[in-house]
């Protein structure tokens, strides 16, 4: 038999289904996610009947409050689309969780509509087709027969409605119901090709009519390439993600403060739009020998540090640093690294290598968080003029294959022409680079971070032409390249700029939005020569962004604390090394007694009999506080009358009373379920009892159970051996 | 009953606009915000949902405009009742359409005194008539309407609810409740309490034997007994146990709601009082300070007389004492016991005769 409720119940479920079914056609998630529809609606028919119990509903009470402390947490951990996401998940089990109301069910709807919401803005598979003719079709039933059972609910007349037909016969109700699901049939049909009628039709405009049709948000920071096109807009973020402090220097200050270059990596290779980088082999003097030394095919030996020899007459630089999160796989470092080790747990699988393209990025191999305290050392290299003065044209050092990646630039004629132009008086690299960098760092061209759309092929000459306006990429780009077509070997570095002074901890801070790309020319005989065509920005976080700005730095501060003292806490007392000091002091197999047995019992082809009893005594610890909650719970389920709750005093008066129960049962007064005054009066018949020793000792019982007097356990423990029978010795005292 | 008209302006008006739900009003925010982002974003996924979303308000609008389309009601029901007494109401839901059903229709029947009943129909096929019983209950007496049928729908998707009222001219006569009272006290009573006096003109019973007087009526000369004492005998009659009462209803000293409460309650007793006695075969009549009474009389049509009357009997006020005493004056003459009830609570307050006794129902409520 059809049943409203029932059918009702199945459209929602079918909602559901559709929502969850839409982002499993998202690749993030993958088929799983069409499962978890299941479980919910299983645990749905059961969470019915579990709903009448107060301990069920408690805790989804702690549930969801455990989960809203979540919330802000699960934002920074999976993004804010993520965390939504898992919202809306948890906000659908928490209402399958209960009972199926109207309200409910329309929330359910709402959820089931965000799943898919949340799976549109994430180019899903073609799954998601199938998903939302099944969410179309489910809501067309869910609406209407929510809607049939309001009505329903809200009617107060004791009979239902008779129908009768035109013959005057009478139409019973399951052939109504019938009727009535046939049409919400027709209806979810015709809902599904209006739906697509009206999208066919739907009026169009040009996407972006609210903004730019390519507009993209980004965040300043580090990413693995650098591509050039699009507009977007730089929001500036303002987080801590490095501490830096320098143990050599004068009060922590690096001098020269424009030292403060930090590389991540090196990125040699340009394709049009794009930056990426190019395994360069190494090359003359500037090989990094690593330790353990590298074999000739151009593989590195990793380990926990890696170094390379200093080149003399240069000053070494030595940091400690603290990352929060390790960009892109490389660690950064001021220029130009010689020599980095890991801090930390021995037994931590991380470990850094040389890359092997020879341009001082060093790579870190980890999985799981990246998080990282290691110590570096680094040169100190800017040549001076004079000497960049005399480099020649011809690069010999670097070989062919490596220059045409160097060299390769894509300019149009004009651009070039106007790079002729500007460079026109250069005569050597050294000048053309200079008149160059002077040239982007001109009144022609403005730094900014709210960049124009520029197109996919030949951005940088719209850069150089047209544009002018543009953030360090595009700076570094231009100058890159139009060194580049002048003849000189470029690549780009990608890092931090700068870092942000703390007198108090004596140390830097560099931010996201100090992430930086710069440029460096190959000078012949000298080598590489970084050259930043950017001009500095004189940003200064305001408002909210200071305050987040002075949060994120105590936050990494604080995390520093945590992972370097708490979590890598490596001192203290050892128990393992303590019983090798022992026996080492003891000698094998040397010594009686109990130290003997310890030593013997503790020895690590026994340890398992640590563990075992470790266990056992864990597992009844457990054991007990489970238990221990049960009966708690168990016990505030108890009506009120049976769980009353007693001081010291009183419970003492309830032991004499038990007492003297016990007694004058013992001489056969029934004593159930009486007071202390009919106690007494059943007591009277008893010949041998002692009226006014036991109206005594029932007025003290009174008055410690009922009158807020005191009975220690000294009393109660007193007062009990006071007889009440005659023909005892009276031994208290009144 | 028959068909009820339909106050052409008020209906268009009803038709048209209908009402959203909030349910509504969220689906028409949710396609408006899918529509800016599908403009925004150019995603064709976007466009999708909306052209969803849309035609759902599309169908909705269209097929809850045509749900209460040729429908028409009648309302029967019974033209009085008793206060608290549920009065089924028959409702008959006609339709005139030849080929669409209607779905899920309330009907809601409302009035003054009355709270709103609510029926549902999930289904009034095309030609087709669907019937409800609904039971009213009043909460006062006198005279009500029911002001209004109405049929409301919100089919099928709930975001709009559309309504079709009818305006009735039903009317319903409230009585007060009558509950079972004992009347023993008063028989006992009334013979002590009425003084038997002569009364040449009324009187069912032998009093005395005397001299004829000049003036006598001939017609109540005792023959036989005169000639035997060979002198005129007239026959006297007295009023002896009369079986006629008049339920005098104070309906003065109305201050405030709680004396308008116990006058309820006076009322209702008065009313039970007078169903009692015309049960046991009493001329019952009824008489109030400012409102003229009923004459005694009996049987069940003097039954429904009475609880008419006490159906529409009104308070005087604050003031009508003198109004009351009055009227008490002219009932004096009448060959009928009084029996006056009051809402005071203190009924001496009233200065009546001892020849009337006063009876608060607050004092019989005490007393059980």
């Amino acid at each position: 038999m059809v049943d409203l409720r029932q059918a009702m119940r199945g459209a929602i479920y079918l909602a559901l289904f559709g929502g969850f079914l839409a982002l499993a056609s998202v690749r993030v998630y993958g088929p799983l996610m069409a499962v978890v529809p299941t479980v919910l609606i299983a645990l749905n028919l059961l969470a019915e009947r579990w709903e009448a119990y107060r301990v069920f509903r408690q805790f989804k009470t702690v549930i969801s409050l455990l989960y809203a402390l979540f919330i802000p947490l699960s934002v920074v951990l999976m993004g804010l689309l993520q965390a939504v996401i898992s919202l809306v998940i948890f906000i659908t089990c928490y209402l399958l969780l209960g009972r199926l109301t109207v309200k409910s069910c329309y929330e359910l709807l709402l959820m089931a509509f965000f799943l898919v919401l949340g799976a549109v803005v994430q180019s899903p598979e073609p799954l998601i087709a199938v998903a939302l003719v099944i969410l179309l079709l489910s809501v067309v039933w869910s609406f209407a027969l929510l809607t049939v059972q309001a009505d329903r609910l809200a009617a107060t007349a004791s009979r239902p409605a008779v129908v009768v037909d035109s013959r005057s016969m009478v139409i019973n109700d399951t052939w109504q119901l019938w009727y009535v699901l046939g049409t919400l049939a027709l209806v979810s049909v015709v809902a599904l090709v209006l739906g697509g009628v009206l999208f066919l039709f739907t009026p169009r405009v040009e996407a972006g009519i609210f903004g730019r049709a390519d507009y993209q948000r980004a965040v300043t920071g580090l990413t693995d390439k650098v591509r050039l096109d699009g507009g977007m807009s730089i929001y500036q973020d303002t987080s801590a993600v490095m501490h830096v402090e320098f143990p050599e220097e004068p009060e922590g200050v690096l001098i020269p403060a424009d030292a403060l270059y930090w590389r991540v990596t090196t990125l040699s290779r340009f394709d049009g739009a794009e930056w990426s980088r190019y395994q360069v082999p190494a090359q003359g003097r500037e090989v990094p020998i690593i330790w353990p030394f590298a074999n000739g095919s151009g593989l590195v030996q990793i380990g926990k540090a890696v170094q390379r020899d200093p080149v003399q007459g240069r000053r070494l630089v030595r940091q400690e640093i603290f990352v929060d999160d390790v960009p892109t796989g490389a660690l950064p470092v001021l220029d130009l690294v010689q020599y980095v080790a890991l801090e930390g747990d021995e037994r931590n699988p991380r470990t850094v290598q040389w890359d092997p393209g020879g341009d001082y990025t060093v790579l870190l191999n980890a999985r799981g968080p990246r998080r990282l305290t290691y110590q570096a050392v680094s040169e100190l290299f800017q040549p001076s003029p004079e000497t960049l003065a005399t480099a020649s044209w011809t690069v010999t050092d670097l070989s062919e294959t490596i220059l045409q990646v160097l060299l390769y630039h894509d300019l149009l004629e004009s651009t070039r022409a106007r790079i002729d132009e500007v460079t026109r008086n250069a005569r050597t690299p050294y000048e053309v680079m200079l008149t160059l960098v002077n040239w982007l760092n001109g009144p022609d061209f403005t730094y900014t971070l709210d960049l124009p759309p520029l197109p996919p092929t030949h951005p940088i000459d719209a850069f150089l032409t047209q544009t002018r306006r543009g953030h360090c990429e595009l700076f570094a780009t231009a100058l890159a390249l139009a060194a580049r077509y002048k003849g000189i070997p470029t690549r780009v570095v990608n890092g931090y700029r700068g870092g942000d002074y703390n007198p108090s901890e004596r140390a830097y801070i560099v931010r996201a939005n100090m992430a930086h790309l710069w440029v460096e020319a190959y000078f012949q005989g000298v080598g590489w020569v970084r050259f930043d065509p950017s001009p500095r920005s004189d940003y200064t976080a305001t408002g909210f962004a200071y305050i987040r700005q002075r949060w994120s730095q105590q936050l990494l501060l604080a995390k520093m604390f945590w992972y370097r003292n708490v979590m890598g806490f490596q001192g203290g007392w050892r128990l393992d090394t303590l019983v090798e000091q022992l026996r080492q002091g003891h000698g094998e197999g040397g010594g009686t007694g109990a130290l003997e047995v310890f030593l013997k019992f503790t020895s690590p082809d026994r340890r398992g009999r640590i563990a075992l009893p470790a266990t056992l005594v864990f597992l009844v610890l457990c054991a007990g506080v489970v238990l221990g909650l049960a009966w708690r719970v168990f016990w505030r389920n108890q009506s009120p009358y049976d769980r009353v709750i007693l001081n010291l005093h009183q419970r003492h008066a309830r032991w004499l009373l038990r007492g003297l129960r016990r007694k004058l049962e013992r001489v056969g007064v029934d004593t159930r379920g009486l007071t202390s005054e009919e106690l007494l009066t059943r007591a009277a018949s008893v010949p041998a009892l002692d009226r006014e020793a036991l109206r005594w000792l029932l007025a003290y019982y009174e008055q410690a159970r009922f009158g807020g007097g005191n009975m220690t356990f000294r009393d109660f423990w007193r007062l009990r051996g006071v007889p009440i029978l005659r023909g005892a010795e009276r031994q208290h005292n009144r | 009953m028959r068909y009820l008209s339909l106050s052409p302006i008020r209906s268009v008006f009803r038709r048209v606009a209908g009402k959203w739900t909030a349910t509504g009003l969220v689906v028409c925010l949710i396609s408006m915000l899918l529509l800016l982002s599908a403009w925004n974003t150019g995603e064709n996924l976007l466009y999708i949902i909306f052209g969803g979303s849309l035609g759902l308000l599309v169908i909705s609008s269209v097929s809850g405009r045509m749900n209460l389309s040729g429908l028409d009601i009648s309302v029967d029901m019974a033209p009085a009742v008793h206060r608290g007494d549920p009065l089924p109401a028959h409702v008959e839901l006609r339709s005139r359409r030849w080929l669409l059903s209607a779905f899920s229709v309330r009907v809601i029947l409302e009035g003054d005194a009355v709270e709103p009943t609510v029926a549902h129909v999930l289904r009034v096929p095309p030609r087709a008539r669907a019937m409800v019983d609904l039971d009213l209950s009043f909460k006062r007496r006198g005279e009500h309407r029911l002001d209004s049928c109405r049929l409301r729908s919100a089919f099928p998707f709930g975001f709009y609810t559309r309504e079709k009222r009818f305006v009735l001219a039903n009317r319903v006569l409230v009585y007060p409740r009558v509950y079972p009272v004992s009347i023993t006290p008063f028989e006992r009573g009334m013979g002590a309490m009425v003084r038997a006096r002569r009364n040449d003109e009324e009187g069912d019973e032998y009093f005395s034997l005397r001299e004829y007087q000049p003036g006598d009526d001939i017609r109540r000369i005792v023959w036989r007994v005169s000639a035997r004492l060979g002198t005129l005998v007239v026959r006297e009659m007295g009023l002896g146990t009369l079986k006629t009462v008049i339920i005098l209803i104070d309906d003065s000293g109305i201050r405030g709601p709680e004396d308008l409460e116990r006058f309820e309650l006076a009322v209702e007793y008065a009313a039970s009082l007078a169903v009692a006695f015309i049960h046991k075969q009493y001329e019952v009549g009824t008489a109030a300070g400012n409102t003229s009474g009923i004459a005694p009389a009996r049987g069940s049509l003097q039954e429904h007389r009475i609880l008419e009357w006490f159906a529409r009997v009104q308070p005087a006020g604050q003031d009508g004492g003198e109004l009351l005493l009055e009227r008490l004056a002219r009932l004096r003459s009448e060959p009928a016991r009084i029996l006056c009830v009051s809402h005071r609570l203190d009924p001496g307050t009233l200065n009546l005769p001892q020849s009337c006794p006063v009876i608060s129902p607050v004092e019989v409520a005490t007393d059980g």
